[in-house]
């Protein structure tokens, strides 16, 4: 018999040092004038040398982590900052960071390499084991929780369709309507438009190469009447 | 019959129809292909172009398509009976409802995700895209008359409504600040908008509230002032037309979207509320007919019926949804059953619960006239929805006064959304040729002073059955072109020709009648100008989409003969 194939998921909530990005373009301007790499290097060097260590240590650990195991664990990194992170700490009740979540039930907080393998080791040990035996009772219940959270999921994801969906939409179709402009601006010369390539523009050619046939055809894509019933959907 | 037996009904036609019928077609016939690239894939662009979850779009669909079509149609149709009506919602989802919707779907997925109009261009002829367009501008004309009617001339004659109204948008300007402007979450954002919008409604059924409205109507007896419409009408249209005004010309963002959102939790609630009050209550028909006669008010069972409910069983409006919309976003080619023809189906169930607020909730057939009947739809759903509150403890007169916003603000969402549209159609249309129509503001008005005319002049049964031939003729052209790209694909197409044809015979049957009563019955006696100015105005409309009809006819026989014409030539 094979190893398990529901592999023990490990939630990990640890503070995760972050640079903040500006939109694609302006990125693509701070590369091509040579600051992008150094800014977002400034950044990252601002935190804390104790915490930067301690992320090292931790992304060492979870990669550890990740060979030993194999296919039997599935990792994930939470920013308790995030909504996500915020409510998991709440339902926990961790308090310090990072603490580890196993199957969603099981808590570990601290820095005990050998003190999570034991209760990672525990957790695929009854996993297998309920592999081979058809399930144990603890196992059922766990299977109508796994249930009962997809059908939550599948509740919000349709109830996300009916409601902000639509702002979601509306905000990427501006993105979208904005970032065509600017490369017509700057590209108009590709699709026939009379616009004479600057220094700059050929500085960003590289960056926006990857996305010139996607911008074309969207640029160029037929239009009519039918295509403005976005504008009023739900009419009926 | 017993309300249950009904929902159990419905839920049978769900059931079969979805299970069996469909997922049969869906199989067999079309073999969607899991793996195979979807336009959302292909072409994705982040905006138009852009794979989504299933489950998400399958909520997207159904708020797309599920509005004001599915409750109106079934209480104006009860007038011949409970029979006709019911058999037409469940039989007409089951055999045509969710093919169009579905076909337009998986067509615009295997066809790159072109709209309906670039289909018809290529699979019909040139000249069945303007036909198209002129559908759909027929369509959204008779729809703001229609909707402007059944608010402004009913709903919010009632002077326990306006300012309930008035509170859903003031709470919808609210969410649109609290969220782009004070970036606050979500949650908090929506709990405190929707208790505010309750308050508000509950303010509006206090005696001091009313009596203000009822002060500026001129109630009880308010008085006739403008075109045969009385001051109450007047005002309450003028209401509406406002709030039409500042959603078309104010950001999206700070009006029609956030009120959009709030308006969702409201009347979802209320559904919620009704069914459950309708569970509890499990009422019976009492003496509703099954049958009444076969020429009421609308007219003529056949072919009236099948246009006086359109969405709810067909809308043609569907197919423009699923094609230009969702159709870009499937992530696989096997999600366009569960989205278009699930949602399609769903909507059936949203036309089952109206209908039996028009059937059940009064108990009587007498119960269900004085509550407006047919000439009062949205009235008779507001006092039936009430009727169900009341067994969840909800007081009638706060219920009568949630039913009549919960409708208004889905109207208006509609309504202010249609007006930008014909605003940017107008600015497009005629723009190089009078540049003020490119102005914003003018565009707005022209469109509105358009609608003031449809709604102070036109009958509401009148309006309603053209809107809804306007509408079957776009889901007839829909189904023709899903039978033509079936044919081209060779596989077996005679599941959504039958219904193209009984969709375009009806429907033209509908268009002749009404030209014919307009023209040779109610202009002749017509006791006012304003009721000659009416039927003018109908009968030319229904002449204008029959002859449209007639091009589509001819075209579209062209295209189902090219195959074989391109056959014989080359075996010759």
């Amino acid at each position: 018999m094979p190893p398990t194939l529901q592999p023990v998921l490990l939630e990990v909530l640890a503070h995760i040092p972050t640079d903040l990005f500006h939109c694609s373009h302006c990125e693509r301007l701070f590369d091509a004038a040579g600051i992008g790499a150094p800014v977002h290097q400034e950044m990252r060097a601002a935190y804390p040398p104790e915490m930067l260590e301690e992320a090292a240590h931790l992304a060492t650990w979870l990669q550890g982590l990740s060979a030993r195991y194999g296919e039997q664990l599935r990792i994930r990194v939470v920013d308790p900052q995030s909504l996500e992170g915020f409510f998991k700490s709440l339902r926990h009740r961790i308090g310090r960071y990072p603490a580890f979540v196993i199957n969603h039930r099981t808590k570990y907080t601290g820095w005990e390499p050998a003190a999570l393998d034991r209760l990672l080791k525990k957790w695929i040990a009854q996993s297998v084991s309920c592999d081979q035996s058809g399930g144990t009772k603890m196992f059922v219940w766990e299977h109508v929780g796994d249930r009962l959270r997809h059908i939550a999921r599948v509740a919000c994801e349709v109830v996300y369709g009916m409601t902000t969906f639509d702002w979601a939409r509306d905000m990427r179709r501006e993105r979208g309507e904005i970032e065509r402009l600017f490369v017509l601006i700057t590209f108009g010369d590709l699709v026939g438009l009379p616009i004479l390539p600057p220094y700059y523009t050929l500085r960003l050619l590289p960056y926006v190469i990857p996305s010139i046939n996607r911008w074309k055809r969207s640029l160029l894509r037929e239009r009519d009447w039918t295509d403005l019933t976005g504008l009023i959907e739900g009419i009926d | 019959m017993n309300s249950i037996i009904v929902l159990i009904l419905g839920a049978l036609g769900i059931g079969v129809g979805y299970f069996l019928y469909a997922r049969r077609i869906d199989r067999d016939i079309v073999q969607p292909d899991p793996k195979k690239a979807t336009p959302a894939k292909m072409y994705m662009d982040g905006v138009d172009f852009t794979p989504s979850s299933r489950n998400v779009l399958f909520g997207y669909q159904f708020k797309s398509i599920a509005a004001l079509g599915p409750i109106t149609g079934p209480i104006i149709a009860v007038q011949w009976g409970w029979l006709p009506a019911l058999v037409w919602v469940i039989l007409g989802t089951f055999f045509i409802g969710w093919v169009q919707d579905y076909g337009a779907m998986i067509m615009g997925v295997r066809r790159e995700g072109d709209t309906m109009g670039a289909l018809s261009y290529k699979l019909i002829s040139p000249r069945a895209r303007n036909i198209l367009m002129l559908f759909i501008y027929f369509y959204l004309l008779l729809i703001m008359g229609a909707f402007g009617n059944a608010v402004g001339k009913v709903l919010m004659t009632n002077p326990q409504v306006p300012f309930g109204m008035i509170a859903v948008v003031l709470m919808g300007v609210l969410a649109g600040q609290m969220t782009y402007k004070w970036k606050q979450d979500i949650i908090l954002t929506t709990v405190i908008t929707v208790v505010l919008t309750f308050v508000g409604i509950w303010v509006s059924t206090l005696p001091f509230m009313s009596s203000i409205f009822s002060g500026l109507y001129g109630l009880p007896d308010s008085p006739t002032v403008l075109l045969g419409n009385t001051q109450a009408q007047v005002l309450g249209t003028l209401l509406v037309i406002i709030f039409c005004y500042l959603g078309s010309v104010l950001p999206i963002w700070s009006f029609a979207q956030p009120i959009n959102y709030v308006s969702f939790w409201i009347v979802s609630l209320g559904v919620l509320g009704g069914i459950i009050g309708l569970l509890l209550w499990r009422p019976g028909m009492g003496d509703f007919p099954v049958f009444t006669q076969f020429t009421t008010a609308s007219g003529p069972l056949w072919p009236m019926l099948f246009v006086t409910i359109a969405c709810g069983a067909i809308s043609g409006w569907h197919s423009l949804v699923s094609s230009s919309g969702t159709a870009r976003q499937l992530e696989k080619e096997t999600d366009a059953l569960p989205v278009g023809g699930g949602a399609m189906f769903m909507e059936m169930a949203f036309a089952v619960i109206a209908f039996l607020t028009a059937t059940v909730a009064f108990g009587s057939f007498q119960g269900y006239q004085d509550a407006g009947g047919a000439g009062a739809a949205l009235g008779v759903f507001s006092k039936g929805l009430a009727n169900f509150l009341g067994y969840i403890g909800i007081p009638k007169d706060f219920g009568v006064a949630y039913g009549s916003v919960f409708l208004t603000i889905m109207a208006l969402t509609i309504m202010q959304l249609v007006v930008r549209f014909m605003r940017v159609a107008s600015a497009e249309l005629v723009g190089d040729a009078l540049p003020v129509m490119k102005n914003v503001h003018v565009g707005t008005i022209v469109a509105l002073l358009l609608t003031l005319l449809f709604v102070w002049i036109i009958p509401w049964l009148t309006i309603w059955a053209a809107f809804g031939a306007a509408n079957q003729l776009m889901a007839g052209l829909a189904l023709l072109l899903i039978a033509l790209w079936l044919m081209s694909e060779g596989r077996k197409n005679t599941w959504a020709l039958y219904p193209s044809i009984f969709m375009i015979v009806t429907t033209l049957a509908a268009l002749l009648y009404l030209a014919y009563t307009n023209f040779f019955i109610k202009l002749p006696g017509a006791a006012s100008t304003q009721a000659a100015v009416a039927a003018i105005l109908v009968g030319i409309i229904a002449l204008v989409l029959v002859v449209a009809a007639a091009f589509l006819i001819v075209d579209g026989w062209k295209a189902l003969q090219r195959p074989r014409e391109e056959e014989a030539a080359k075996a010759a």
